[in-house]
């Protein structure tokens, strides 16, 4: 379980987040959404311990990840928006590299079957520089769940990948949570959250605006009399009087 | 080129408006004065002096048309001609679909090639000329010149652009024959007709023979008019580099071969080199594109060692399959160094043969680390992945440093053994040398990573008007030299009793090596307090 507490970020004399507190339970997948500058990807950074947070908790299955890093890290996987591959390091030596960090000692059958599972198996031998941005980031993807971790955080995770690739990562992400993970999805993407996430949280400008699961925004949607849609859900936390706007010149 | 200049002053603007922006400007402002008043008091005290004024004169009529056929034989050989016909991304972005015909891309790209030269041209016309009076004329020698250079080079890239590959391979070929046939004949003719080592002899026959007039008649003429005493001189030498240059930039209108195409690829070409140079280092940007047969080379993975064996391993194999072109250079260095070593230990008195041959050897494999050490950079993209592994970051500090150290020491170690077996006479000082390459470039790279994790820096070009990054990456280098410089003193005070009292090279290394292990101890915990505080979200890679 991911759990964050009173997290706040600042830099210097700006806020970057404000006070976040959220928990993501095993088995259910949060999309965590919000206009750029919002604070996704340095609350997602702050979580697997690439920067300190200035104030709050943040830790995975009890974990601290300021004060046991190493014991929350090994828990989670992390795919930034950006797949940071070797340049010169073949697909499976990616794996090898990952399972000695790791410290696995048998990962060669898990390994084979996430390359067969992501189309990677051809790939096995080539260096990462000679590979496609979608290939790239299967191979992240496939490192990252090598470890079988039991927190996953994604950045933008369909940026690159083709229509199979993307079932493909749909498809894993569904049997990860079913099989325990607690999964977090940043994406500008609203149909890909409203199809994967059973959970919400929207940012903006540091701040939450609202969080719990996509049917609570949904029937208070409902409630309001408006459009149930997660793109009309998003307006009209984010940007309320554009989305009346938006509702009078529907009308 | 009013919105590049607007942005150039607006970016300047921005650098003075902060007390750290205008130390950074005012550093570098300061440096160049320092710089330019060097050159010019230089030139001025050399004109005063008629022997100086003469050598200068005589090293200009001497090499400067020797630079230029070198310069025009590579360009027509080799050259692809691909940094003249060089838009920015942004550029090509907002000007290849516009509205512009070619010509009018041209026009831009050759006036704005014309404004860098004039500018710098202005800067070598003032500050080398021996007169006031004669400035201006300098100047547009200086530029005739530069304009020279440029335009040839456009217009080979525009020729190869036209001609099928086939026979542009063919032509290439053919003037590389003709000129290598040249050069040849006139080498010949200069070793049968020379006696002796003088070099000067030798120059003299090279440039008289018929080949040598050949190859070197149609560059004096730059020369005569660079050198001209008064404007009387300069006019009518200055004729031909004139219609040179205005022939050639017909040419390259005429030619109308500025193929879009070929602009878009170059241009991405270029942007992806300046990307890797602002991510991963000087180094990586001229290194061309692997496959996957680089993977044969092959490390054998390393045991855990508290984290330390993965992160060596990635480093270490990394290396040792991105760097052949790295390796040519080191093997090219040690060359050199050896080169250096035989022609001293061949001339001069006794006692130079035997100090000054080693020490020449020794400095530059002291040199060749500093060289690297500044052009290996660390990767920034990788600090985040790394930080998000369960290492401890002791380890992940640790197997950064040492990967490239270890590989640089046992080349300069070789270097140094053999020098040892042939300066028996100093080979236990040698010996005990070669023992501290490694914590010396373990010093080196270590300071140099501990300065990028506080301010990370390139050197990549900046925005026009950027004098706050120049001066910035300028204080950090003097700020690396002078960490080295106060590590370097003390293990120098380590050394010398045992260099000068006890006279045993085996005390003074120690003394040297203790200190010098001391002093990258210490460096340790600080690179992990700086590794902890780097915040990859907050960097601008500059």
């Amino acid at each position: 379980m991911i759990r964050v507490e009173g997290y706040e970020k600042s830099y210097r004399n700006t806020v970057a987040v404000r006070g976040l507190s959220f928990e993501v339970a095993a088995g259910s997948v949060l999309g965590v959404v919000g206009p750029n500058g919002a604070g996704k990807t340095t609350t997602m950074r702050a979580l697997v311990g690439i920067i300190p947070p200035s104030k709050g908790r943040l830790s995975v299955e009890g974990f601290d990840i300021v004060d046991d890093p190493i014991a929350a890290k090994s828990r989670l996987a992390f795919i930034p928006d950006e797949p940071q591959l070797f340049d010169v390091l073949t697909v499976w030596e990616h794996l090898e590299f990952t399972a000695s960090v790791y410290r696995m000692a048998e990962f060669a059958d898990e390994a084979e079957r996430l390359l067969e599972q992501f189309e990677l198996t051809e790939k096995r031998n080539t260096i990462a520089q000679e590979l496609s941005r979608g290939m790239r980031q299967k191979v992240a993807i496939c490192c990252a769940y090598l470890h079988n971790p039991v927190a996953i955080i994604f950045d933008e995770p369909l940026t690159g990948l083709d229509p199979r690739g993307i079932r493909t990562l749909k498809t894993s992400i569904r049997e990860r949570a079913a099989a325990g993970a607690a999964v977090m999805v940043s994406s500008h993407l609203l149909d890909l959250i409203d199809d994967l996430c059973s959970h919400l949280l929207i940012l903006h400008r540091g701040e939450c605006l609202f969080q719990g699961t996509i049917a609570e925004a949904k029937s208070k949607m409902e409630t309001a009399g408006t459009d149930t849609s997660l793109e009309e859900i998003f307006f009209q936390f984010t940007e309320p009087t554009a989305a009346v706007v938006s509702d009078v010149t529907k009308e | 080129m009013r919105f590049q200049w607007r942005g150039g002053f607006r970016q300047l603007g921005r650098s003075l408006r902060t007390w750290r922006g205008l130390f950074f400007v005012g550093f570098i402002a300061l440096m160049s004065l320092y710089g330019l008043g060097s050159i010019y008091f230089a030139s001025r005290v050399g004109a005063q002096s008629p022997q100086v004024s003469d050598a200068l004169n005589k090293m200009q009529n001497d090499f400067l048309p020797l630079g230029l056929f070198a310069f025009t034989f590579y360009t027509l050989v080799f050259s692809t001609g691909e940094a003249t016909v060089y838009f920015s991304a942004s550029e090509a972005a907002f000007l290849f679909p516009a509205p512009i015909t070619r010509k009018q891309l041209l026009a831009y790209l050759l006036l704005k090639s014309l404004l860098g030269i004039t500018g710098i041209s202005l800067f070598f016309g003032l500050f080398t000329s021996p007169r006031f009076g004669m400035a201006i004329p300098r100047w547009l020698a200086v530029a005739m010149t530069l304009s020279f250079l440029q335009l040839l080079t456009m217009n080979v890239s525009f020729l190869r652009q036209i001609l099928e590959e086939k026979l542009s391979v063919v032509i290439r070929r053919v003037l590389g024959l003709l000129f290598g046939i040249l050069v040849f004949v006139a080498v010949t003719q200069t070793v049968q007709s020379v006696n002796g080592n003088d070099f000067d002899a030798y120059l003299k026959v090279f440039k008289e023979s018929t080949a040598g007039k050949l190859m070197l008649a149609p560059f004096f003429v730059f020369v005569r008019a660079l050198t001209a005493p008064d404007w009387k001189t300069f006019f009518p030498y200055a004729a031909v580099p004139f219609a040179v240059d205005l022939s050639l930039l017909l040419l390259a209108f005429r030619l109308d071969a500025l193929s879009l195409e070929s602009a878009l690829a170059i241009s991405e070409k270029m942007t992806e080199r300046l990307k890797l140079m602002q991510s991963k280092g000087a180094w990586h940007a001229f290194e061309s594109k692997r496959d996957s047969s680089v993977a044969q080379r092959k490390i054998a993975q390393l045991p855990f060692w508290g984290g330390i064996g993965p992160v060596l391993w990635q480093r270490m194999t990394t290396t040792f399959r991105s760097s052949s072109r790295l390796l040519w250079v080191l093997a090219g260095a040690v060359t050199f160094a050896a080169t250096l070593v035989v022609v001293i230990g061949r001339s001069g008195s006794e006692s130079t043969r035997i100090v000054a041959a080693p020490f020449v050897g020794l400095g530059s494999m002291a040199y060749m680390s500093f060289l690297i050490c500044l052009s290996i950079q660390n990767e920034i993209e990788r600090v985040g992945y790394l930080k998000s592994l369960p290492i401890r970051s002791i380890s992940v500090v640790i197997g950064d440093l040492i990967g490239f150290p270890i590989l640089l020491s046992v080349i300069q170690s070789t270097f140094i053994v053999v020098l040892a077996c042939v300066y028996t006479n100093l080979a236990p000082w040698l010996l005990c040398g070669a023992i501290l390459t490694l914590p010396l470039n373990l010093l080196l790279f270590g300071i140099d990573k501990l300065v990028f994790y506080i301010y990370p820096t390139r050197l990549a070009k900046g925005a026009p008007g950027d004098f706050q990054n120049s001066g910035k990456q300028m204080i950090f280098m003097t700020l690396k030299m002078l960490m080295l410089g106060a590590g370097a003193i003390f293990v120098i005070i380590a050394a010398l009793p045992g260099a000068l009292a006890l006279q045993s090279p085996v005390v003074a290394v120690a003394g040297a090596g203790f200190v010098l292990v001391v002093e990258c101890g210490a460096l340790v915990p600080l690179l992990v307090l700086a590794y902890d505080r780097f915040d990859p979200s907050t960097t601008i890679v500059q």
